[in-house]
């Protein structure tokens, strides 16, 4: 039994190459023919096998808590496009900050103050977890799905299709407005936020006020950005105009 | 080939088959909301939800890998993943509803009626001792196994010739298999 445990390298790749698909036809059903006669490839072959299934679940099972841990990371679902008082919790603002601050230590010359403060607090809504359902809100969560990836010119025009529909609705504004200040077009952003915000108690309103103070920040127009951070309840808008001097 | 939201089935099949890491990401999160949904409706929590759907899922991508199911309309490979959650828990509360000590299924049941004890035996020590190895034997076979990197990439990786790399690769091998065979035989 001691010896014959061993497998030279040679033959352990042979076994491999068999076992993930990577032998050509005529050698495969050589092996074939050579495992049907000898038991004891048949063992190594089986041994093999297993390891490989195991090497793989066991990494599969890694990454499916991966996957668990960016669901609670994020922020908990609208069901409904209509529905705007559901509990919702504020996402890891404090992760946030120190990514902020952490930014603001590597950003330096070559942009204006403001660009510099923009850059320093602009970190894009991590978006919304979303669950498939009832046709609408199919289209919606495919448009998330995009936000998510970056995507975002993709998530912006199934969004803006869907708009047509619903032209005040909070979430699409706001997804919306958080779309183009992350693709850079902060000049299209403030409107889309404006309309959100004028959705009474919007769950939105606290992050909405604080992208449209960040979207004016970065436009320049400090006035404005002002007004707009000190509606937000967001701690980090506090630091922002502290540090902008916005008092 | 119609679509399961932007990708096609082709797509997902082949991206479950390579363990792409997108397109399980989404599947994973696209499809737990609606099982966790359904087994807080049907008494069980959060944590149930978690463990179900991660076996329904480790399931759904063996039989994905193992050609069992063949996608056929547009919601086809997300629906298969939803109906062997919901089906896998049903078993559960049938099971256990008068018995508290039946455990959720695991992947390892369809395998398990095919394989004599002793293999289930060497199955479950391999899956303990692949976490034993050290690190650098955890990553290179995550690498060409799981991630489906070329032993080039791994061994650039590494900073390593690729003929050091697969040496290296088959030791690890060898070494889990020594380490089962000592456990089997204590």
């Amino acid at each position: 039994m001691e010896n014959s445990n061993h497998i030279s390298q040679e033959e352990f790749e042979r076994i491999e190459r068999y076992l993930i698909g990577e032998m050509p036809e005529a050698e495969r059903l050589a092996f074939e023919q050579q495992m049907a006669a000898d038991g004891s490839l048949r063992q190594y072959v089986k041994e093999i096998k297993i390891i490989l299934e195991e090497v793989e679940t066991t990494n599969l099972r890694h990454t499916l808590d991966r996957f668990h841990e960016e669901i609670a990371a994020t922020k908990t679902v609208p069901l409904s496009l209509q529905s705007k008082k559901l509990a919702w919790i504020p996402w890891a603002v404090a992760a946030s900050l120190i990514l902020a601050l952490g930014l603001w230590v590597l950003v330096g010359g070559g942009q204006s103050e403001n660009e510099r403060l923009f850059t320093a607090y602009f970190e894009p809504d991590p978006g919304l977890v979303t669950a498939m359902g009832v046709s609408d809100q199919y289209e919606f969560d495919r448009g998330m799905v995009d936000y998510k990836m970056g995507q975002y010119q993709s998530a912006i025009n199934r969004w803006e299709k869907l708009l047509q529909q619903k032209p005040k609705n909070d979430t699409l504004n706001y997804f919306l407005g958080a779309s183009y200040l992350a693709s850079e077009q902060g000049d299209k952003a403030a409107a889309y936020f404006q309309t959100a915000l004028e959705s009474q108690n919007s769950i939105f309103a606290d992050d909405a006020w604080w992208y449209l103070g960040l979207t004016w920040l970065k436009q320049g127009e400090i006035d404005k950005a002002k007004d707009a951070l000190q509606r937000s309840q967001k701690p980090e808008a506090k630091r922002l105009m502290e540090e902008a001097n916005m008092r | 080939m119609q679509k399961d939201t932007f990708y096609t089935q082709e797509q997902l099949v082949d991206g479950v088959r390579a363990n792409d890491a997108a397109i399980l990401r989404w599947l994973y999160q696209s499809q737990y909301p609606k099982v966790r949904k359904f087994v807080l409706d049907n008494n069980g929590d959060e944590d149930q939800a978690k463990d179900l759907f991660q076996e329904a899922f480790i399931a759904f991508w063996g039989n994905i890998k193992d050609n069992k199911f063949q996608p056929e309309n547009g919601s086809a490979l997300t629906g298969y993943l939803y109906q062997i959650a919901k089906n896998k828990w049903l078993d559960f509360l049938r099971s256990s509803q008068f018995k508290k000590t039946v455990l959720l299924q695991t992947e390892h049941d369809k395998i398990d009626e095919e394989e004599d004890n002793d293999w289930m035996q060497y199955r479950t020590l391999v899956a303990t001792e692949i976490n034993n190895l050290g690190d650098n034997c955890r990553e290179i076979l995550r690498r060409f196994y799981f991630a489906k990197e070329s032993m080039e990439l791994i061994a650039k990786a590494f900073q390593w010739t690729e003929a050091t790399a697969r040496n290296t690769k088959y030791r690890c091998i060898q070494r889990l298999r020594e380490k089962v065979k000592t456990q089997i035989k204590s």
